[in-house]
Formats: structure tokens, C-alpha cells, sequence
């Protein structure tokens, strides 16, 4: 039987996905664009906003080849192709992926057992399609709907309002910035750093120190463009923090190893 | 700046809501298409009960974990990154590690705030750039794979790779944090201890902390917005009604 993942109908239906997700985007540029001219906002404006996005995205989307390389072996490049386009975290594919595996009786890890395997290749596809509609789900169902309450919380309590939607963000990232913050700790799971008699999780100790590097650049970033009155160095904090954060981190282990 | 009340802005919102909720509806009907075709065209042996039953099951346990966590996540990023750039942000995916941040930091680049009409638009351009530019380096990527992942799996590239998420973390996360400290500590505090206990005290516990993300971020937003209440009582009273009085003169003028 034909290989489901390396087949002409695999590799069409991610061609079809794939490219109206990349014509959605531009759509909407556009309607953003006539939108900011219709505020007011300059074509310089809005291209440097549009630069600076560009420039921000191009790492992360690196980091995104990574996981297409690691799923390769289950998911075949055109599914894996289409998955790192559209919805879907590493963790989330990984864990449908080990669960679907696992309940087809196929060895642990051995992913590119799945692609030998017609129906439980068919019914990862299918979870991993499923499973993570929730979000977009609930924002076709309900986002407006939500939007209107948002809106009618004005009046006698808005600046309590206020006060509840600035603190959603922040939150939000609290309960992913504290686990990256405090698996390094002695005792925590994935020792392989040792300090002393202390032993410490080296990869964790590597994302604080770029963590808190890329917080510094970052200030640093901000600090410079008030003292010298350049906005440039405010545009690229983010990408100067993540490049030279790697730089860091990649100095410190060709040092250690 | 324009009201969020006036009509323009009013015309702007019904127009985007329905835009995007169009294009999320595409998107819903796209994504599903994938594994209908591939099943009528290969699925001869799948549809057994056996087959069907266990996709359910794991489509039950998937939407369970991951869930809660999607849907508080949006919750939390709609005041951020409006209706166009959140629903374009959820069905391409990333948007902790890469939307968000891009938008963020496109706001910046024009002093916008999130939230305000200017930011909405720097929002959907943010993440409508930073999904093409993630496509199109995925795509040269798969063709050219064989010769790009030695390179980027490489001793020496790899370890830089690997704390991307946590730069992105420290550079836009952090500050916010810092900035809402008064409003989010108590959070932090919560979310801290528990992860603490979770990873000494329990067996598998930050796999437990990862799963249980949903309901963790709904307790966490319960204290924040319980401790903004607090903030937001214990403020002098005269500070209350300024801020008020000012509110409803910006719906006067935009009216």
C-alpha cells in the first residue's frame, strides 16, 4: 500500500493549507494597512512596524525547522511542513504523536514505525487535527461575544476593568516564565549539571542565563534609545536580545563541552 | 486618537470580527479537510470501530489537556492583540514564542499601546508578516532540509537554538511582569509554590504542572483580577471618580 505520508494527495493537501494560510495573512495586511492609513498612521510607520515583524519572526521560525526535522520520522515533510505553518506546539505533537503510538502498540520513540502503519498514521492525523481546534473554535463561537462584555464593563467600574485586562498578559506569562525559572534548582528533574556537590539541570541554567540576559539587552536596548533619541534601538530590542542571548549561550557551551 | 465609541471605530470592529471569524470558520473547515480526504482515500482498513474508538479516545484526551489552556490563553491575549490579530495568531499557531512577541514589539516601534485602535493594527500586521515569514522559511526549509539540519542541529548551533523560547520570555515576558508587579505578584507567588511542590513533592509532578496549564492560569487570573479589585477599592476615592469623570469624557468625544 502506498505510504500516506510521502503521498501526491498528502503533499496537495498541504500545498492547499499551506498556501491559503499565507493568502489569509496577506489579506489581512491589507485590510490592517487601509485600516492604519484611516488612523492616520504613515506608509513609513507601518513599514517599519512590518520590517521590524519580519525581523522578529525570522529566529523563532528557525527554531520551528528544528521541530519539522524532529517529526519527519512520524509525520513524513509534507504533514510535518503543514503543521509547523498553522496551529500546533512541539509539545502538543509529541504527546498526540506518543499517545497515538502507544495505543497502536508501536514502540515507544521508534517514529518512523507510524509511517509504516496505514490506520494508526490516519488516526494521528485525525487527533492531531482535532485536538487543538479548541482555541479557534472558541474565538469563531464566542470571541465577540466576549468582546461585547469587555466592552460593556465601562462606566461606574472601568478603571477596575482596566485594571483586570492589563493584568491577563502578565499572568498569563507568569505560569510560563516560573517553570523555566525553577526546574534548575537541585533536586529538580534532569540533573546533569553539577556545582559542588550541587547538582543543577544544565539545559534550565542555559535558559535563565539567556532569559536574563535578553532582559538585560533588552533594558539596555530601551535605555540607549532614550539617551541617544534613536528609535532604532528600541525597534530591534527583541531581535538584538534573542541573537545575542544565542551568542551567549552558545559561547558558554563551546567553552563547557 | 479615536474613541473605541465613535462610529468609525464601531464600523471598523464589526468589520474585523466578521472577517476573522469568516476566515477562523475557513481555516476550522480546511484543517479538518486534511484527514477526511486522506481517509477516503486511504482509509479502507480505518473505519473499523476499533479504529474509530481509539481516535475518539485520544481526541477526547487531547481536547481535555489542551483545552482549557487554549481557550484561557486566548481569553488573556484578546485585550492584547485584538479580534484580527488573535484569531489570525491562533489558527497559525506559535503565538506565545513568536506572535506575540512580534506584535508586541511592533507596537513599540510606533508607540502604540495594546488595545488602542493604532495597536490593533500594528497586531494584525505583526503576526500577518510573522506567519509568512514563518511559511516561507519552513518551506525553503523542507525542501532544503537534508542540508540544513546538520547546520542547525549541530553541535555548536544547537544549544543557541534551544533557549529561543526563553529569550523571547526574558526580553517581552518579564518586563510585562515587572510593570503589573503590584497587580501579579500574588500570582507569581501561587504559581511558584506550586510548581515547587509539583516538581519536589509529587511523582512526574512538572509533567503534571504542564498538563494541568489550563486550570493553573484560570486560578491565576482568578488572584490577579481579585487582587486588582483590591487595588482598584483601596484607591482614594477623590482618584475614582477622576478617573472615571475622564473615561466618560473620552466616550463624550467620541460620540
Amino acid at each position: 500500500m502506498e505510504n500516506i505520508a510521502t503521498s501526491s494527495v498528502m503533499l496537495a493537501l498541504a500545498i492547499i493549507v499551506v498556501s491559503y494560510f499565507t493568502l489569509q495573512s496577506v489579506f489581512f495586511i491589507v485590510k490592517a494597512w487601509k485600516r492604519g492609513t484611516q488612523l492616520g498612521l504613515t506608509s513609513k510607520q507601518m513599514w517599519k512596524v512590518s520590517s521590524n515583524s519580519i525581523i522578529v519572526s525570522i529566529i523563532p521560525a528557525f527554531s520551528n525547522v528544528l521541530l519539522l526535522a524532529t517529526f519527519i520520522g512520524a509525520l513524513g515533510s509534507f504533514f510535518s511542513w503543514m503543521r509547523v505553518s498553522i496551529v500546533g506546539s512541539p509539545v502538543y505533537l509529541q504527546m498526540v504523536t506518543n499517545t497515538t503510538m502507544s495505543s497502536y502498540g508501536l514502540p515507544e520513540k521508534q517514529y518512523e514505525l507510524l509511517q509504516t502503519n496505514p490506520n494508526a498514521f490516519l488516526s494521528n492525523v485525525w487527533v492531531i487535527t482535532i485536538g487543538i481546534l479548541a482555541g479557534l473554535t472558541f474565538d469563531v463561537l464566542f470571541l465577540k461575544k466576549f468582546d461585547k462584555k469587555l466592552q460593556n464593563t465601562g462606566g461606574k467600574n472601568a478603571g477596575f476593568s482596566e485594571l483586570a485586562i492589563a493584568c491577563m498578559f502578565p499572568t498569563l506569562m507568569t505560569v510560563f516564565v516560573a517553570p523555566e525559572v525553577l526546574t534548575f534548582l537541585p533536586g529538580a528533574e534532569s540533573e546533569t549539571f553539577t556545582v559542588g556537590n550541587t547538582a543543577l539541570n544544565f539545559d534550565n541554567l542555559m535558559n535563565i542565563i539567556a532569559m536574563f540576559f535578553a532582559l538585560v539587552i533588552t533594558l539596555g536596548m530601551y535605555a540607549l534609545a532614550k539617551k541617544t533619541k534613536k528609535s532604532v534601538f528600541k525597534d530591534f530590542a527583541l531581535p538584538a536580545s534573542i541573537i545575542f542571548s544565542m551568542a551567549l549561550i552558545i559561547g558558554i557551551n563551546l567553552i563547557i563541552k | 486618537m479615536e474613541s473605541k465609541t465613535s462610529e468609525s471605530y464601531q464600523k471598523w470592529n464589526t468589520s474585523i470580527f466578521r472577517t476573522a471569524r469568516i476566515a477562523g470558520l475557513i481555516c476550522i473547515l480546511l484543517m479538518i479537510s486534511v484527514p477526511i480526504v486522506l481517509t477516503i482515500v486511504f482509509g479502507d482498513t480505518f473505519q473499523t470501530g476499533e479504529n474509530i474508538g481509539t481516535t475518539v479516545v485520544n481526541i477526547g484526551i487531547m481536547l481535555l489537556v489542551f483545552a482549557p489552556t487554549a481557550i484561557v490563553e486566548n481569553i488573556s491575549l484578546y485585550p492584547t492583540l485584538g479580534a484580527g490579530g488573535l484569531i489570525l495568531a491562533t489558527a497559525t499557531g506559535n503565538v506565545s514564542g513568536m506572535k506575540m512577541p512580534a506584535a508586541l514589539s511592533a507596537m513599540s516601534t510606533i508607540d502604540a499601546k495594546p488595545g488602542t485602535p493604532e495597536g490593533e493594527v500594528a497586531s494584525i500586521l505583526a503576526v500577518g508578516f510573522s506567519s509568512i515569514v514563518n511559511n516561507i522559511i519552513a518551506g525553503v526549509s523542507v525542501i532544503f532540509l537534508t542540508q540544513l539540519a546538520p547546520v542547525l542541529e549541530g553541535e555548536v548551533l544547537k544549544p543557541g537554538f534551544g533557549v529561543v523560547f526563553a529569550a523571547v520570555l526574558g526580553a517581552v515576558a518579564i518586563p510585562k511582569i515587572i510593570m503589573s508587579w503590584k497587580q501579579v505578584w500574588p500570582s507569581v507567588v501561587f504559581v511558584s509554590v506550586l510548581y515547587l511542590v509539583l516538581e519536589f513533592f509529587v511523582p512526574s509532578g512538572a509533567k503534571l504542572f504542564s498538563v494541568g496549564k489550563g486550570i493553573i492560569i484560570i486560578i491565576a487570573l482568578g488572584i490577579s483580577i481579585w487582587k486588582s479589585y483590591s487595588m482598584y477599592k483601596k484607591r482614594p476615592k477623590e482618584a475614582t471618580e477622576k478617573a472615571s469623570a475622564e473615561i466618560v469624557a473620552q466616550e463624550d468625544d467620541g460620540e
